[in-house]
């Protein structure tokens, strides 16, 4: 797990160097020797299963957390700025903020004009025009006078975009910005973002949940695993599937030192999922001598990379594109074949809502796991997903967790 | 009408601070007039002038009026100013600070502990027949162990959560509140001073008082107003706004330590005065808007003036019987509080 050095070598003349970045939270490692350089106008993924280490990585360069290391962006020694200087420098965006309650979007950005103007009570003429023009740049001018409650969470995050660029740090942490959001919003944000590195020569480190956003939006990639790089270079070099394997730690090995599981008679199991939900449901599926195969997936998605090294049949559409009529066709055939049916809980937009939509007219017997609200994860127009949705629960067995959905697989039988 | 609001409400430039500010301190102006004047003995407004601008200026007056203002009504009424413009300011600071509209000044626990601190010296017998001084300072120093107690419950890891300090004050509130309904069970005869000044009053008032706490309050409400752009960028919570360069660990620590002063100060001299810290910031957001900048001034006006009507009241409703301020307050703070909920409602517009 060591650094590549050619590849900080290549970056050499760069603006943002960070060496041998550890960082301790309760005595316990947390980030172990980061060091990575980053030049002007790029965008750096940041790729990593829950707990690797992305969010702490970003505090630990805006000095929100302690670490031991050097951070130097354009020749400044990042921790030996007051926290007013490191704000003036470094835009941090958190993955969670608060409502900005009672604060109209206008007001939510031009408060980012603090570490300038902290020495003035009132606002100066200057950071007023300031807001406007970068109001402007992020076309959410229109929102200016809602309050972020207001307005629908695309939205919402672009004003917050909008906030870190009024700071006008030339460098820009934004952690997991498109979490949260359906394809249209994160496609439109993250494209947004990228015009304006681009033309500010400003530079950006972007953590990423979902390994298309990553691969599509970032000019360097790094991949975290506990704390550790795991690989960092340039994103067409990088980010292949072997990487993305061992860094997303798909299990390959669940026949081996597994305790001895109960075969079951089922035939063929079709499992329609997404966004990593329904892997390790096609695992343990798998594991007892089923036949399993895959709703439609997108081929980035962690389910369909569990899927692949399964050898597992899942049907797949490209990338960025709502699913075709072909594709209908294919999945409603599979789904004949099948014995039973299960549904995960995945987040659920225009373009996949036909994943959802084939089930109503399906009379096999059908499983939902289900952990939260479907209100929670719907990004149709309308509302139209929870309306279907609550009317396919009418015909389907409905658990909470996988456990006890296996205990129910265990305990019945099945044709 | 509904656009003139949304103008109003826009975003602080110093015009509008100070067109706000000054009509606000007009209004409390002139009710401190009116309370003046109005009694058990009615004294004309002209009189009133005269009688104040001449104390004012230091020359010695011995007519019936200006002993009544002077001695009497004008202690009390100043004292009513002073302790509104500090539960008020804390209230909406603290609500702020904890980013929660159900926070008032008495939520670290500093009610019970002035409580537990007047109800010692009241049933200890150092009432006020012996020294006007013993119960405010012995109301102050509890209020003060009972905050010391949550911080100090409250501290782990080099800081204070928000919510380590909202659960330390209802502990440490409710031990001191068994202590004070024990010592009230047992007070015997001085069972109803006790409750009076609980309720809350000002009609004790001593220039003495105003003198040793003018200073200090003014200068604690100009260092929250100082915070206020802090405030402004708590609202989006603690990672982002220290991410924007504020220092999270003074804001806090200050806010706590003033707020923490003036409430102490207030409730020493008056007793506990509900209402007016919570609910006070809730009608400035409405009228104003939620900009610290502008909300804390207001909320201290705002509260003064509350606090000035409810007194006035308080003594003329049943006079000469004088009705606890507390009472009056949240009589004719609540309704009022409503209308402007209701209305907002109706708007849509989003509450805090």
């Amino acid at each position: 797990m060591k650094v590549d050095v050619n590849n900080v070598n290549e970056c050499s003349n760069s603006n943002l160097s960070i060496t041998d970045l550890t960082v301790y939270l309760n005595k316990k490692k947390i980030l172990n020797n980061i060091s990575f350089t980053l030049k002007q106008g790029t965008i750096l993924g940041i790729m990593g299963p829950n707990g690797s280490g992305k969010t702490t990585l970003l505090k630990a360069i805006v000095n929100l957390v302690k670490s031991d290391g050097d951070i130097i962006l354009n020749g400044k020694i990042i921790k030996k700025l007051s926290k007013l200087e490191i704000a003036k420098n470094i835009s941090f965006l958190p993955q969670v903020t608060e409502l900005f309650r009672g604060f109209k979007s206008f007001e939510v950005v031009l408060v980012a004009r603090y570490p300038h103007n902290s020495d003035y009570i009132f606002d100066r003429k200057e950071d007023i025009e300031k807001t406007e023009r970068i109001l402007e740049i992020t076309g959410t001018m229109k929102y200016r006078d809602k309050y972020l409650s207001e307005l629908s969470s695309g939205e919402r995050g672009m004003v917050l975009i909008a906030r870190a660029l009024a700071q006008e740090g030339k460098l820009l942490l934004l952690d997991e910005p498109t979490a949260h959001l359906d394809v249209k919003n994160q496609l439109e944000i993250m494209d947004k973002l990228r015009n304006i590195v681009k033309t500010d020569n400003s530079m950006a480190i972007v953590t990423f949940h979902d390994i298309t956003m990553c691969k599509k939006f970032s000019d360097m990639v790094i991949m975290l695993r506990d704390g550790s790089i795991i690989t960092y270079g340039k994103t067409d070099e990088v980010v292949t599937e072997e990487n993305i394997k061992r860094c997303f730690d798909v299990d390959l090995d669940f026949n081996i030192a597994a305790p001895p599981k109960k075969i079951l008679n089922i035939k063929h199991a079709h499992i329609i999922c997404g966004a990593g939900s329904g892997k390790e449901i096609a695992k343990w599926f798998k594991g007892r001598g089923v036949t399993v195969t895959m709703g439609i997936l997108s081929p980035m998605d962690s389910d369909y990379i569990v899927a692949k090294s399964l050898s597992i049949n899942a049907i797949v559409e490209e990338p960025f594109r709502s699913i075709s009529p072909e594709m209908v066709e294919k999945h409603k055939k599979v789904i004949e074949k099948s014995s039973i049916v299960i549904i995960t809980d995945f987040p659920v937009g225009n373009g996949n809502i036909d994943n959802i939509d084939i089930l109503l007219h399906c009379n096999k017997q059908i499983f939902i796991i289900e952990k939260s609200q479907p209100e929670s994860r719907d990004y149709t127009a309308d509302r139209r997903f929870t309306v279907i949705w609550n009317e396919i629960k009418k015909k389907a067995k409905v658990f909470n967790n996988e456990n006890d959905f296996y205990n129910f697989i265990e305990a019945n039988r099945f044709e | 009408m509904k656009n003139n609001i949304k103008d109003f409400s826009k975003y602080n430039t110093p015009k509008r601070w100070l067109i706000t500010v000054t009509s606000l301190l007009f209004l409390l102006f002139i009710s401190v007039l009116v309370s003046v004047s109005v009694g058990t003995v009615k004294i004309p407004f002209q009189q009133v002038m005269i009688v104040i601008w001449n104390g004012i200026a230091g020359i010695h007056q011995n007519s019936l009026y200006s002993k009544i203002i002077l001695q009497l009504r004008l202690p009390s009424i100043i004292m009513a100013v002073i302790v509104g413009v500090a539960l008020s300011s804390s209230g909406a600071s603290l609500q702020g600070l904890f980013r929660n509209p159900l926070i008032d000044p008495y939520i670290l626990g500093i009610s019970a502990g002035a409580a537990f601190g007047a109800a010692l010296s009241i049933t200890m017998g150092f009432d006020s027949y012996q020294s006007f001084y013993y119960l405010p300072i012995s109301a102050f120093i509890g209020a003060i162990i009972a905050v010391t107690m949550v911080y100090g419950l409250s501290y782990s890891h080099g800081e204070v959560s928000n919510s380590n300090l909202i659960f330390g004050g209802i502990a440490v509130g409710y031990i001191f509140s068994a202590i004070v309904s024990f010592l009230m069970f047992v007070s015997g005869p001085h069972l109803q001073e006790l409750i009076y000044w609980l309720l809350g009053s000002f009609s004790d008032a001593l220039w003495g008082e105003i003198d040793l706490i003018l200073m200090p309050v003014i200068i604690s409400v100009f260092i929250l107003f100082y915070f206020s752009k802090e405030l402004n960028l708590l609202t989006g919570g603690e990672d982002l706004a220290a991410a924007t360069g504020v220092n999270l660990k003074l804001t806090k620590n200050m806010i706590i330590f003033i707020t923490t002063l003036l409430t102490a100060i207030a409730v020493s001299m008056s007793g506990i005065i509900g209402f007016v810290g919570l609910v006070i910031p809730h009608i400035m957001r409405r009228i104003v808007g939620n900009d610290y900048r502008i909300l804390i001034p207001t909320s201290a006006i705002g509260g003064a003036i509350l606090l000035v009507i409810s007194d006035t009241i308080a003594r003329t409703i049943i006079s000469p019987v004088i009705v606890p301020v507390g009472v009056v307050t949240s009589f004719i703070g609540a309704p009022f509080f409503i209308y402007l909920f209701r209305r907002s409602l109706k708007r849509m517009e989003v509450s805090i």
